[in-house]
């Protein structure tokens, strides 16, 4: 059954389009990988998604249930939680501040200190950081904490923007094998990456994004195989 | 003539003067902080709480600290419609369509105050009024220590609420990324609402509190708006503690100024400090925002 189902979703900023019919399916239980291009509109469907912009046409289903023009607090709160491209931590904060506006949803709260353990269990550098100021941390460790923040939130689909930009390769590694843990757990999981070798190597299923739309969808195995995939994007 | 002996009583005057800034700069930057938006009515809403006080003590014949318990309320109310129905469908507008909303609020509300109250000068005696406590050579208004006592309780109040309480931690979170906020599940309007509502009611509570040692006017508001962002700019926009000490600064530059110059160009001094920090420390004296 599909958790997440998005139909023929047009948005974009202002009078500027973005997603031109974007026609998505995430099955429960999988990874799902989306690449693409910069500017390709990747990060655009994960704010339309989470209900941060509106839609202009199209219907996004989560659940069985309509979210589109739902408050992204809504959203959070059904389980689709975000991990922002760039970390977005609140820097004024400490670590464990950040955690804790993490589980601000109703749902959420009364999982507080099972939640705690669940992330200083997966990331224990981020049980170390707590006191920190999250401004202070390195780009690896403010990865952490914010995938940290966002399972505080007790998702059931996780969307996770651009994980590995900026980040040095044995810190990728670590992260993502945090994130097949979840993923075996039966957590949903939709990475959005530019580094495509990566995202098609964690992922299930992928979606190929160009221009606002999808230009290829398939098997994990098979797009990583597809020639023009290969060229474009893998630089094979 | 000598002032020596002068200046612990302009100091305490100051002093006083200070705390009641520091409580409408707190709320001035709190809005400005959480919200982004450069209330130029914040002032103005004092104005209003004024003269609830007034229609308090001519209708219903009560003493301004009574009166509080409908005032207090009355202008957090005004608050919370303002926000819905002027500030939230501008939230995210650009910068100068904010600015001409409050900036028409504050005309709105000034003119609105003149047709109803005239602009003549009203006083809002109290039990308290004419009270003075006598500390040495310094003579203090009875009612000027209880506005400033309360003021410094009201802002030590509001810091608490905001650094140890789960609202303040969401307030704050708003505050540093709105995005963020709204990813995480933290219902980032409510916090706005909330926000905004607490600034202007701190003036709700504050009007009372001065009415009996100061007169009401229609345009009285856009002087404590002038000062309170003169404090929020020392202080650095946005900045709680910020707002705190530049309110105690200009309150002590006023009343010391006023000594030295015997009054009439006292308010000069804090202009020109406003024009050199704007000059020379734009970010303020704290620099950056720590909401």
């Amino acid at each position: 059954m599909a958790l997440l189902d998005v139909k023929g979703l047009h948005a974009g900023y202002g009078d500027v389009p973005v997603l031109r019919g974007i026609d998505l399916s995430i099955q429960a239980g999988s990874i799902t990988a989306l690449i693409g291009a910069n500017g390709a509109g990747k990060t655009t469907l994960l704010r339309t998604i989470s209900g941060i912009i509106p839609a202009e046409a199209g219907s996004i289903r989560y659940d069985g249930q309509d979210i589109l023009g739902k408050p992204p607090q809504d959203i959070v709160r059904a389980g689709l939680v975000q991990v922002p491209e760039g970390r977005r931590l609140f820097p004024d904060m400490t670590v464990f501040e950040n955690l804790l506006i993490g589980s601000s949803s109703p749902t959420a709260r009364p999982r507080r200190d099972e939640n705690l353990k669940m992330v200083f269990g997966l990331f224990p550098k981020v049980r170390e950081r707590g006191a920190q100021r999250a401004g202070t941390l390195s780009g690896g460790e403010q990865q952490m904490v914010a995938i940290a923040r966002a399972l505080m939130a007790s998702p059931r689909l996780l969307l996770l923007d651009e994980t590995s930009l900026g980040l040095a390769p044995i810190v990728v590694d670590e992260i993502f094998v945090a994130v097949r843990r979840l993923a075996a757990q039966g957590m949903t999981i939709l990475v959005v990456e530019q580094n495509t070798a990566l995202a098609l190597e964690v992922a299930d299923h992928g979606y190929v994004l160009e221009q606002g739309h999808f230009a290829m969808e398939g098997p994990a195995s098979g797009l990583m195989a597809d020639p023009r995939v290969k060229q474009a994007y893998l630089g094979i | 003539m000598d002032l020596l002996p002068l200046l612990p009583q302009a100091l305490a005057d100051g002093l006083l003067l200070g705390a009641v800034y520091a409580i409408v700069a707190v709320g001035l930057t709190l809005t400005f902080g959480v919200l982004r938006i450069v209330n130029f009515a914040h002032g103005d809403f004092l104005a209003l709480g004024l003269y609830l006080t007034y229609l308090g003590a001519t209708w219903l014949h009560l003493d301004p600290y009574l009166s509080l318990v409908l005032v207090l309320p009355l202008v957090t109310l005004a608050a919370a419609f303002t926000y819905r129905l002027l500030i939230a469908p501008v939230i995210l507008a650009p910068e100068h369509n904010q600015i001409v909303v409050t900036l028409g609020l504050s005309l709105i509300l000034q003119n609105a105050m003149l047709a109803i109250f005239t602009a003549d000068l009203h006083t809002m005696p109290s039990v308290l009024s004419g009270q003075i406590v006598r500390i040495g050579n310094v003579f203090i208004q009875a009612a000027a220590l209880i506005a400033s006592a309360a003021s410094i309780a009201v802002c030590l109040g509001l810091y608490w609420l905001l650094r140890s309480t789960e609202l303040g931690r969401q307030i704050r979170a708003a505050a540093q990324d709105r995005d963020a906020a709204l990813m995480s599940g933290v219902n980032v309007d409510r916090m706005y609402l909330i926000a905004f509502c607490i600034g202007i009611g701190s003036l709700g509570l504050v009007a009372p509190l001065i009415a009996p040692f100061n007169y009401v006017s229609p345009s009285v508001g856009s002087s404590f708006t002038l000062t309170a962002f003169i404090v929020v700019v020392l202080g650095s926009m946005g900045n709680f503690v910020g707002a705190l000490i530049g309110g105690f600064i200009i309150g002590l530059v006023e009343a010391v100024g006023g000594l030295l110059t015997g009054g009439s160009i006292n308010f000069i001094i804090t202009y020109a400090i406003f024009i050199l920090f704007l000059l020379f420390r734009p970010e303020g004296l704290l620099g950056g925002r720590r909401l």
